[in-house]
């Protein structure tokens, strides 16, 4: 049995240390995936956060994965990790972007499609804000946003109904919009 | 688990309200708390204003991944698609799910109606189905289930309609039916035939699998029928797609079936020589009950890896599989072929094992080039006539040795590349004197890179290769190489010395000492001239030349020519140096040889020197621990030799890895002493691991692996285990069979072994058969350094079961043939 398997094992059976584990090695498998890819493609070439996801899922769990619930940790997981990986992607090349280029970048840059960087730090930040009081629904956000799961397959991941994801989430969006909005105001007495 | 707050819940009820009714509501519900109100009045705005915000995954929502989430199945028993009418599922595969269904019109028919699950471009796969239409309906074999329509159901989605199969896939067949290996190759062929048929139509199937082929039985016979045909190539634009990942999803299910020029995924370069692998991967399949690669591990290893093991990876041979499951898996796969495991994986080795190979080349040029011709092979094979699929011999066999040692694949081919470019670069010479003069010196150039080439490939491949016919091509660059250096390295004394230098070292390796002296000692001539009698490169020289005539048993010349390295050496060097310790344990082995006790005591001076100056951690040092160890063990100095095996051991492993020749054939050293000192579950412990790691390197059919079987074999028929000795000694046999052939000193001697432990266990007429086989190959090759001895062996081993079988008078006429031949 993989290593993930095992971790996947125990954390459907409740076990919250394989829930810690879970974690970093769905984010070290999402960045070797990433890596891996943009070394063997043609520059320009961008990665599909979803599809490598999806892939990093079959990758950890092979074709034995139907019907058990280490699924719903999985995803869970990956969409953190996911986040993660496009922030700190997303930051680094601000970093360059704005000066801060004369350090040697260690990892390979990757390229993904995606909205631009600038929303996607802004509704990182906001999705911050909002998790402080909004755990469940941040964990919405993240798997619908990060993993491109349907709001139905969400909210099954979830363990709510799919009418309540849907308020979730017309509420996440519209606190999310309007953070985002605010913060791109000028203060005001500038 | 539900997270509820007023301002959330306040803002899903007024959004749930007619947009007319919410401020309102809104206000009522605030009761005067003006900052919520606001508050949710933001929100509401924000709501409106956010369009589609968010809703966009980081990726775009129309990418075909989505739909690997459980797209629901839409259809069900009792609907209606088209003029048919589903009656119940009866199959579910990775693409699609599959219905009895009943056609109506215009004739009334059951049929099966298959509709492909994934969220594909319905009219794209429609058109690319009815471009190949007409050439199905040119199929017409019993073998093949007709493929009759295809079109969109009413949510969109493509649908195909076949003949209807009520079979079992062929896989499962065969297991419940306990067919034997015969019966399974009879089915194969007809397999082959229908195929064939198709490719002659021009139709490639492309996902030829277990499920895709499903037996019947008429009137008790099995039937195969293939079908799916044309689906896979309509389906298949997907493969295309620059979306790995939806390739990823084509895969699963099928990635053991894929051939390696699909797993490229490029869609467009396929042809019916695909097919002809999967057809290899089907009898593999079917003989051994795996596939060549194991799905479950091809789909962990992620995408990537997966493409590249199809691409690049040899699989084992069928006999090779069979030999390295779990002893509960092989039992099951014999019965469930009415067998026992030793009898199907001798019917496996030789014929079957080429033939599956041969259909699962990497390169599909070198795979039968049409089904017909791979069942004609099997034909051949059940006739007993030599089949198609040879083992491959020289240059490939080389190839593929060099390829399982991945160290010197590379230099493998350079070298290859070296003697081609040499060849093109004489051919030149005839032509321009100026351009003449600088192939020439690119040939000089060339030639070293072939010194140095050869030097890595030795490094890797030497002591794999060495023993084996692996050699074969090796031999031949060498040859050549030596024919040629002569003629065209005349005005390049050094690279000529270079090259006779390194050559008398990889001809010694190769246990080719009469070459390795005429090399060293040409090599000696030019050193001497270019460099002087008191050079280094001549003391190099006189110390290859000692060791190749110590093993010709030239002992006098080893010994002067050792002494006269060491002397110069010393007087070049000084009295402690790396290559004064090297000179000192040449001498050393001489002097064992000729049983002089001073070739121990020399033996250990050149050791502490090499502790002191290169330290215990080097290769040099291990290597004559390792020797000495061996001598000592030989003496019978037991406790001594073990340590400095360990030691030895320990260096190995550190410095060149456990999966080394040279850890291995320390291990090999170590268990034969262990053996001898009659600690056999040790003994048997480190022969077991010596025989991992060969059988790493070099695969299962190879002297060093066949050493080592017949080691083990001793050893558990020593502890009376004489069952598994007999197993055992089945591998060895089969082992020495492919690596040497049969008209070998070895194989007869693994015949022998094995008629020892049957004859242990009383089966003294099967013991009695081998030991005559054994006789009978002994008595042809008479000219091998112990062949009489050999001989009388094999007698007096035979004379033996006679009396035991009581025989006397046939005992007594051999023996006194033997002495006869003494």
């Amino acid at each position: 049995m993989s290593e993930a398997t095992r971790i996947l094992e125990a954390a459907g059976r409740g076990d919250p240390r394989a829930a810690d584990e879970l974690l970093p090695l769905v984010y070290q498998e999402l960045r070797q995936l990433a890596a891996h890819k943009m070394a063997r493609e043609n520059p320009g070439h961008t990665l599909q956060p979803t599809a490598l996801v999806h892939e990093a899922w079959l990758r950890l769990t092979g074709d034995e994965n139907k019907g058990w619930d280490g699924r719903a940790h999985f995803f869970g997981a990956a969409a953190e990790a996911m986040r993660r990986i496009l922030i700190e992607n997303a930051r680094r090349k601000a970093a360059l972007r704005h000066g801060g280029g004369q350090q040697r970048v260690e990892l390979t840059d990757l390229e993904f499609t995606t909205p631009d960087d600038d929303q996607l730090l802004a509704v990182n930040e906001a999705l911050e804000k909002f998790a402080v009081e909004n755990k469940l629904k941040a964990e919405l956000v993240k798997l619908r946003y990060f993993t491109g799961l349907t709001l139905g397959e969400a909210a099954e991941l979830l363990g709510i109904s799919e009418p309540t994801a849907k308020r979730y989430w017309a509420y996440a969006r519209a606190w999310l919009f309007h953070e985002i909005k605010a913060a791109q105001k000028p203060p005001p007495g500038l | 688990m539900h997270e509820l707050n007023k301002e959330e819940s306040l803002f899903s009820a007024v959004l749930a309200l007619p947009p007319d009714q919410r401020a309102a509501h809104l206000r009522q519900a605030c009761a005067g708390d003006a900052a919520l109100q606001a508050r949710v009045e933001a929100l509401l705005h924000a709501y409106e204003q956010a369009g589609g915000f968010l809703e966009e995954p980081v990726l775009p929502a129309d990418h075909p991944s989505r739909s690997t989430v459980e797209t629901p199945v839409l259809e069900k028993p009792g609907d209606r698609i088209g003029r048919y009418k589903l009656l119940q599922q009866i199959g579910e595969g990775g693409c699609g799910v599959v219905y009895m269904a009943e056609q109506e019109e215009p004739v009334r028919r059951r049929v099966a109606l298959k509709v492909i699950k994934l969220g594909m471009d319905t009219k794209q796969v429609i058109a690319r189905f009815e471009a190949e239409r007409q050439a199905l309906a040119l199929m017409d074999h019993p073998n093949i289930a007709k493929v009759l329509d295809a079109g969109a159901t009413g949510t969109g989605r493509p649908f195909f309609v076949m003949e209807l199969v009520r079979g079992t896939r062929i896989t499962d067949f065969c297991d419940e039916h306990q067919l034997p290996p015969r019966a399974r190759l009879d089915l194969f062929t007809q397999i082959c035939r229908a195929i064939q048929h198709a490719h002659q139509k021009g139709i490639i199937h492309r996902d030829i699998k277990p499920s895709n082929i499903l037996v019947t039985l008429h009137d008790g016979v099995p039937v195969p029928k293939v079908i799916d045909f044309g689906i896979a190539k309509a389906t298949a634009g997907r493969l295309t797609d620059h979306t790995v990942f939806t390739a990823f999803e084509q895969f699963i299910g099928t990635p053991a079936y894929m051939s390696p020029e699909q797993a490229e995924m490029s869609g467009l370069d396929v042809d019916t020589r695909s097919d002809i692998y999967s057809l290899g991967v089907l009898l593999y399949e079917l003989l051994t009950g795996q596939t060549p690669f194991d799905t479950k591990e091809l789909l962990q290893a992620g995408l990537d890896a997966m493409r590249r093991t199809i691409r690049e990876k040899e699989p084992a041979q069928p006999s090779t599989r069979l030999r390295t499951m779990q002893n509960s898996d092989l039992t099951t796969v014999a019965r469930q072929r009415q067998t026992q495991a030793p009898r199907l994986i001798h019917l496996m080795c030789g014929d079957l094992d080429w033939i599956v190979m041969k259909a699962l080349e990497k390169d599909r040029t070198r795979r039968y080039e049409t089904a017909n011709g791979f069942a004609a092979d099997i034909q051949r094979h059940l006739r007993d006539e030599p089949v198609e699929a040879r083992r491959p011999g020289g240059f490939y066999r080389l190839q593929k040795a060099v390829r399982r040692n991945k160290l010197a694949f590379a230099a493998a081919g350079a070298v290859v590349l070296a003697l081609a470019a040499g060849l093109t670069a004489s051919t030149w010479m005839f032509f321009r004197e100026r351009e003449a003069r600088q192939r020439a010196d690119t040939e000089a150039v060339k030639s070293q890179q072939v010194a140095q080439f050869l030097q890595e490939m030795l490094d890797g491949v030497g002591p794999s290769v060495a023993l084996g016919r692996d050699t074969t091509m090796l031999r031949e660059i060498l040859d050549k190489t030596a024919g040629r250096i002569g003629k065209e390295l005349a005005n390049e004394p050094e690279v000529e010395a270079e090259v006779c230098s390194t050559l008398g070292k990889v001809y010694q390796a190769i246990s080719e000492y009469e070459k390795a002296e005429a090399m060293h000692r040409r090599a000696l001539d030019l050193r001497k001239r270019l460099y002087g009698s008191e050079s280094k490169q001549v003391a190099d020289s006189l110390n290859g030349l000692a060791g190749a005539l110590r093993s010709q048993n030239k002992l006098a010349g080893a010994e002067a020519a050792a002494r006269s390295a060491l002397d110069l050496r010393r007087k070049l060097y000084g009295r402690e140096h790396p290559d004064v310790a090297e000179s000192l344990f040449t001498l050393s082995l001489v002097l064992q040889s000729e049983g002089l006790e001073e070739g121990e005591t020399t033996g250990r001076e050149a050791l502490a020197m090499q502790r002191k100056l290169l330290g215990n951690d080097d290769p040099r040092t291990a290597d004559s621990l390792n020797v000495l160890g061996y001598l000592l063990a030989k003496k019978g100095k037991f406790a001594e030799a073990e340590a400095m095996f360990h030691e030895s051991l320990a260096t190995d492993e550190k410095v060149f890895g456990q999966v080394h020749p040279q850890t291995a054939n320390t291990l090999d050293n170590l268990a034969t002493m262990l053996a001898r000192e009659e600690k056999f579950s040790e003994a048997e412990a480190v022969v077991r691991q010596a025989l991992t790691i060969q059988t790493n390197l070099y695969g299962n059919n190879h002297t060093e692996v066949a050493n080592s079987l017949t080691d083990l074999g001793g050893i558990l028929a020593k502890e009376g285990r004489l069952a598994e000795a007999e197993t055992v000694d089945h591998q060895a046999i089969e082992s020495y069979r492919a690596a040497v052939g049969e008209t070998h000193p070895l194989y007869a001697a693994a015949l022998s072994n094995l008629g020892v432990a049957l004859e242990k266990q009383g089966r003294l007429a099967e013991a009695e058969s081998l030991f005559r086989q054994s006789l009978v190959l002994r008595q042809t090759f008479p000219y091998t350094p112990n062949a009489s001895n050999d001989v009388s062996r094999s007698i007096r081993h035979l004379a033996e079961v006679l009396r035991q079988e009581n025989r006397p008078a046939e005992a007594e006429a051999l023996t006194n043939m033997n002495n006869g031949t003494k």
